[in-house]
């Protein structure tokens, strides 16, 4: 379950989102990806809130939003720090930076230290794969990313 | 109101005051069609496109009948470039075809095949080619509305094009009365949310519809039922922005280029430990051991080539002795190797086959949609083997496993992620296994 407390103005923010994209054909992804921008993340209650404003059943909205890989119905945190395992970054030494980041903040696969600061995520191609591997920190691109580096990339974003 | 007049005022103008610098090729190969704009011009100003010819091609298709324009794109031979190699004429004549007030384009800017961004680089340095050939595509099918549905992972992109689309309603290139016709035409940037599967047409069909971005059955094919049931003709990027040209400069000016059954050219993007990273434009039909000496320019120092790997994690190596086989899409189709959206990844010897091929096989596990048993449960399978066999806790039979999963999931997936996310294990057991056997317990020598 979402962490996430929602007040009286928050309803009322989500449903202005829903009715912003409402001119579209199919608005559904359209506000999942409002919602997850605004929230950095899509709690249950919106979930809800949409299910209902859109007439479409709660196991809908859910399964569309847990399907894609953009959005997530825990909140990440402050800091997203995204490595691309894509094929072009692995054959340069991805994982290595994976497992390096993962140990030094004391985190496993799934995502998010302990005090809920920072999240990694694995992710596939960034598009860049002429200077891999790469990886993007609260969506800023970093590329051609050794050890060294990741080292004082991570001190520019965390402690 | 936009007129042929007025493209020629807008390049008059600019051509006083720029004057474009063609980029310098230096070596025999390459050729710059696709890309004879990218690095030239300024993306985000619509009027130097204009004044590169810029949708003079979209002009010329106006005045053209919806059959001659589709007749130019069969002469020319253009296959898509995003993988399946479709003639591109054919499809638009299906859907021209095809009865329906309401018809769509859609712009397949879905680049998700990790080594692969010569999308990327089209969008973001030539915006206009794409929307130019997807408004082409719709005076040929009788289309009215058409989307781009663009990767979130590429913000870039996103800010381009929404520039792009801005100015050809400003200039009265995209809205109604374009071109002093009856020709309506509006376009709508819908964004992915990081699903790969969304590549392939019908899941992506089904993602703008605001559902998740599984893959229909097929038929009816898009071209008859797509969009909102209506006939929709769905097309890369790097397809789409060679259709101007193929408009201006006639079908036979592209079938003339490169190998007879892919004609024209190919964007390759490569990456790897060469010296050379990066994307460039052949003709099709050239040998791969050409694009490995004369554009990627070798290994790095300290590094020695142990293969090339087409189409990434779906894709097939290819070892040294190999490389006389030639780019295309046919020349390239044999055993799992594919020309794939062109994308080429080099591999040393530090790179270990079976560390690869459990990375690729988390990649397409993860990327299964989970609509059909053969991937979603297959996938995993693979994965598990190959973690196993790579921890060195394999035995004989696991390779025997390996191979008869690899054979089922390609065989009885319901789509081409499935039919293709084994490529890589049977490539990797056929040219590395002795890589594979040498992690077995029983081979290794110590028990």
């Amino acid at each position: 379950m979402s962490r996430m407390k929602i007040s009286k103005n928050e309803v009322d923010n989500i449903k202005s989102i829903i009715k912003k994209n409402s001119n579209h054909d199919t608005p559904l992804i359209e506000i999942l990806h409002e919602i997850n921008n605004v929230y950095k993340c899509v709690p249950l209650i919106a979930s809800k809130i949409i299910s209902e404003a859109l007439d479409i059943s709660m196991s809908s909205v859910r399964s569309t939003c847990t399907f894609y890989d953009f959005f997530t119905e825990e909140p990440l945190g402050d800091t997203v720090i995204q490595v691309c395992e894509g094929a072009s970054c692995v054959v340069s030494g991805a994982e290595e930076l994976t497992s390096v980041l993962k140990k030094k903040l004391s985190i496993d696969e799934k995502h998010t230290t302990k005090d809920n600061k920072v999240s990694v995520e694995i992710v596939y191609c960034n598009g860049h794969c002429d200077k891999a591997p790469t990886m993007k920190i609260n969506e800023k691109l970093y590329t051609d990313v050794d050890l060294f580096d990741m080292g004082a990339i991570l001190k520019e974003h965390i402690e | 109101m936009i007129n042929i007049a007025k493209l020629q005022e807008i390049k008059d103008e600019i051509l006083r005051s720029i004057e474009f610098n063609e980029i310098k090729i230096t070596n025999k190969y390459e050729v710059r069609k696709k890309l004879r704009n990218v690095d030239v011009i300024n993306p985000m100003k619509i009027e130097e496109y204009i004044a590169r010819d810029g949708y003079l091609g979209l002009y010329k298709s106006l005045n053209m009948t919806p059959e001659e324009v589709i007749q130019t794109m069969k002469e020319s031979g253009l296959r898509g470039r995003g993988g399946a190699g479709f003639p591109t004429g054919l499809k638009w004549q299906f859907a021209f075809q095809a009865p329906s007030e309401q018809k769509y384009i859609i712009v397949n800017a879905d680049e998700g095949i990790p080594g692969d961004f010569m999308d990327r680089i089209l969008l973001e340095k030539d915006p206009h080619s794409v929307i130019e050939g997807m408004m082409i595509a719709a005076v040929a099918i009788g289309a009215s509305k058409g989307y781009i549905y663009l990767r979130k992972e590429y913000p870039t992109a996103k800010k381009v094009l929404d520039k792009a689309l801005a100015d050809c309603y400003k200039h009265n290139i995209l809205g109604s009365k374009i071109f002093d016709t009856d020709f309506i035409f509006d376009v709508e940037i819908r964004l992915g949310a990081g699903a790969y599967i969304c590549g392939e047409e019908t899941a992506l069909i089904e993602s703008i519809e605001g559902k998740k971005g599984q893959p229909r059955l097929k038929p009816p094919f898009p071209v008859v039922e797509g969009l909102y049931n209506k006939p929709t003709v769905v097309n890369n990027v790097e397809t789409l922005s060679i259709v101007p040209q193929i408009i201006c400069e006639g079908g036979s000016w592209f079938k003339k280029i490169g190998n007879p059954t892919t004609p024209g050219t190919k964007i390759h993007t490569i990456s790897g430990k060469v010296n050379n990273p990066g994307y460039y434009e052949l003709p099709t039909g050239l040998p791969v051991r050409v694009l490995f000496n004369d554009i990627a320019g070798g290994m790095k120092p300290g590094y020695d080539f142990k293969a090339v790997l087409f189409g990434g994690p779906s894709g097939g190596f290819l070892r040294e002795h190999e490389l006389f086989r030639r780019t295309g899409f046919d020349t390239l189709a044999r055993n799992g190797v594919q020309m794939g959206a062109g994308g080429l990844i080099f591999l040393s010897q530090d790179n270990d086959i079976v560390s690869l091929c459990r990375s690729f096989a988390k990649f397409n596990q993860n990327e299964s949609c989970g609509r059909c048993v053969p991937c979603r449960e297959g996938t995993v399978r693979l994965h598990q083997l190959l973690s196993k066999i790579e921890r060195e806790e394999g035995v004989s039979e696991d390779l025997i496993k390996l191979e008869e999963t690899a054979i089922y999931i390609i065989n009885s997936s319901f789509c081409g992620l499935g039919q293709s996310a084994a490529n890589t294990v049977l490539s990797g057991l056929e040219k590395f296994r002795d890589e594979f056997e040498a992690k077995l317990i029983n081979n290794r020598g110590d028990k």
